[in-house]
């Protein structure tokens, strides 16, 4: 059952991204023998294709909802290492633990963020419509730096609460790119992501 | 299949600093299952390639240091050593944010 719903699933991504690719082809050495490996397959075509969408059209809404799936698992992965290592004695001691844990899952979502768009073909940079890691210039000269932004979506992996009122949130909202929402992604251990939509004035 | 790795060489400090931050927590085998084909060859020449993309940034003297702690982190991990190999990545990182910082100041 499980494994006609990744055949079906596999099936209809290799036929969207032929359609928008006719020179698209599937490299697969076989079906994956684990749920693992044919998640991965899923993920991996999932992506591809929006990066694809992205790459022809310019739209990057097909890419914000992989980039959210994407940045939510380096969140728990960095999390969770992150706990662990720290627990285990094998990072460098730190005076505070919960900072130290959270700057690393920022330094690990934002790593891995670069490696994901390199490895589909994305170009990331300041002027560009996809950033990891770049400023954000406000109409006044000021500037926020997003861990991430696609398009007119920021993303913003933290340990911490933060709200529309936040500064650096509210930073996000004022700077050019007029992000239409701020996504906080936090590990689901510690409650998972919200949504932040942009504040009517 | 999943799609094959490519390397990521980090361009700024910020980068550098975020590659460090991460191998600290991927050492000693620097895997990933969304990334086949990433390991410590890949790590490391992304690592090195990063340090000269940040060397005018961070100064000749600081790169040359930078360059030899990098190279003894590698044999620490290749011992599985990983507690000692991490403890001298988070000394590269430190040491990059101090110099960055007084280069900065110097500047301006």
């Amino acid at each position: 059952m499980v494994r006609d719903l990744y055949l079906g699933q596999r099936d209809r991504l290799i036929d969207q991204l032929h359609a928008l690719d006719p020179n698209w082809s599937y490299a697969s050495l076989g079906e994956p023998g684990t749920a693992q490996g044919r998640l991965n397959d899923l993920t991996d075509l999932r992506a591809q294709r929006a990066a694809m969408v992205y790459s022809q059209t310019g739209d990057t809404q097909l890419l914000q909802v992989e980039t959210l799936r994407t940045v939510q698992r380096f969140v728990d992965e960095g999390y969770a290492l992150g706990t662990r290592r720290f627990d285990d004695g094998l990072l460098s001691p730190r005076l505070n633990r919960n900072e130290a844990i959270g700057n690393f899952v920022d330094q690990y979502a934002r790593q891995n963020l670069q490696r994901w768009f390199n490895q589909y073909g994305v170009s990331t940079g300041a002027t560009l419509p996809i950033g990891v890691n770049n400023r954000a210039y406000a109409a006044d000269g000021s500037y926020r730096i997003p861990d991430l932004r696609v398009g007119n979506a920021a993303f913003d992996p933290t340990l911490s609460l933060k709200t529309a009122s936040t500064p650096q949130v509210q930073g996000f909202f004022n700077a050019k790119f007029a992000p239409s929402s701020v996504t906080i992604v936090r590990p689901t251990a510690l409650g998972g992501s919200y949504i932040i939509p942009r504040p009517r004035h | 299949m999943v799609t094959p790795y490519k390397l990521t060489i980090p361009e700024t400090v910020g980068a550098v600093q975020d590659l460090l931050g991460t191998m600290q927590l991927t050492s000693p085998d620097f895997t990933h299952d969304m990334f086949p084909g990433m390991n410590i060859d890949t790590t490391f020449t992304e690592l090195f390639a990063g340090l000269d993309n940040i060397r005018e940034a961070i100064g000749g003297e600081c790169h040359e240091a930078l360059v030899a702690m990098a190279t003894e982190m590698r044999k620490r991990f290749e011992a599985n050593e990983v507690r000692e190999g991490n403890i001298i990545a988070y000394g590269m990182q430190e040491m990059i944010t101090a110099t960055a910082k007084s280069r900065r100041k110097k500047t301006n």
